[in-house]
């Protein structure tokens, strides 16, 4: 069941389009084509003036940059072909539709199973429905191993833990200078608390928040992390 | 310089060239920030559809794969069609070749009847030369035929033996995934 045209719900300034682009600022290929078109075509000009979809929305944001498109065509043409700007426009009006129509399968299914985010999954079993099963080895290979360098990360955060909880021990000392007459244990026993927190939003997101007013060394981690339930209350008292 | 002259079959020549670029796509494309399509694009498009919510942060990028594999393989057949007419340019009448002659690409026949009428209109102004006859498959560019008829075309998928083991694997990792849609609720 195809969908119809698409209306855009979402119409943004052209600064921040334009933010969009300059994201991909590593595009070599300029947007002016430099192709000349073989025959009488419809579009002499260089300017890509999108006229024939029939919808309202926005024409720079219903399609892939034609930039990219053409570089992923040069990656599959032999260098001596030539591409003409009609068949540019064609393919880059084409993406878009085969990411409207894989995405309304998944979406189909999530609603089917009373799910409302769209996940990887739903997108590989939407293209083996429609046909692209040939594709979808390949993609399983390509997110496994994006999972795999998302896990990386994930645990090179934990491997800091260490520096962390000195860190946040410091940030329980309230006094210029250990005094040695308070309970060592319990500013680190608060310290520890902050340092799971940040553990745990760590696979997420690199927290990069680290207060260092004070340096202080603390040797006796180890026994605060056995003894932080009740240490943590002498650290309410202080 | 891949000479394709003598091609009468496209299906299974396509099939090896394809996955032989796949192959080579996915050895040397592993920079996952750098994506070739951007990601904020793809997910403004999938957004289109109102009945879609929220979106999970490896949909879009699995989908910017998926659209480079779909721009060369459309790519790719539209030039063995090109390269039946003995041209070195690509033109769009190839591309709308190579999506009629595709069953996989029956999703975009609706546009492009519409713009192949164009095109055809504005072919006969022109004498445009008329492209080699395979015979069997007609290049789909014949005025007053439908494009439906040649869409005939049946493709083995030997890939469909193959996928239950891959959907197993990606359930392994169902998990993970699920684990990471709590963080995605922001979206």
């Amino acid at each position: 069941m195809e969908r119809g045209a698409p209306f855009s719900h979402y119409q943004l300034p052209k600064s921040i389009s334009e933010l969009n682009l300059d994201q991909h600022s590593n595009n070599p290929t300029p947007m002016t084509s430099s192709v000349v078109v073989a025959g009488a075509g419809d579009k002499n000009n260089g300017i890509v003036v999108q006229q024939q979809p029939p919808c309202v929305a926005r024409e720079q944001d219903q399609y892939m940059p034609i930039a990219n498109v053409i570089r992923i065509m040069r990656k599959t043409l032999p260098s001596h072909a030539k591409i003409s700007d009609d068949a540019k426009e064609t393919i880059q009006e084409c993406v878009s539709e085969y990411i409207s129509f894989v995405t309304g399968e998944a979406n189909e299914r999530c609603q089917r199973e009373q799910r409302k985010t769209i996940t990887a999954e739903d997108i590989l079993w939407a293209m083996s429905k429609l046909g692209f099963d040939n594709y979808v080895d390949p993609l399983t290979v390509f997110i496994n191993r994006y999972r795999e360098i998302e896990t990386d990360r994930g645990s090179a955060l934990r491997g800091e833990p260490p520096s962390l909880r000195q860190t946040y021990g410091g940030n329980g000392i309230g006094f210029h200078g250990p005094s040695h007459g308070l309970p060592p244990p319990g500013p680190y026993g608060y310290g520890m608390l902050d340092q799971s927190m940040v553990m745990g939003g760590g696979r997420y997101y690199q927290n990069g928040s680290s207060g260092q007013d004070e340096s202080s060394v603390g040797g006796g981690s180890s026994s605060s992390i056995n003894g932080m339930p009740a240490f943590d209350h002498y650290g309410q008292y202080k | 310089m891949e000479n394709n002259n003598g091609n009468n079959q496209l299906p299974p020549k396509g099939n090896e060239q394809l996955k032989s670029f796949w192959s080579k796509e996915m050895e040397g494309n592993l920079d996952f920030k750098n994506h070739d399509l951007p990601i904020t694009r793809i997910k403004k498009i999938m957004k289109y559809d109102p009945d879609v919510t929220m979106i999970a942060s490896e949909a879009p990028i699995l989908l910017s794969k998926a659209c480079e594999m779909f721009i060369m393989d459309l790519t790719m057949r539209s030039w063995l069609h090109a390269q039946e007419s003995k041209r070195v340019t690509l033109q769009k009448s190839n591309v709308d070749a190579a999506v009629a002659q595709t069953v996989i690409f029956d999703f975009l026949l609706d546009d492009d009847i519409e713009v192949k009428r164009e095109s055809v209109a504005a072919a006969a102004d022109p004498v445009a030369m008329p492209p080699i006859d395979d015979g069997e498959l007609p290049p789909g560019m014949v005025i007053g035929t439908p494009v439906c008829c040649s869409l005939g075309i049946h493709q083995p998928q030997p890939q469909m033996q193959a996928w239950p083991g891959a959907w197993t694997s990606v359930s392994g990792e169902e998990e993970e995934a699920r684990g990471k849609k709590g963080g995605d609720d922001g979206n």
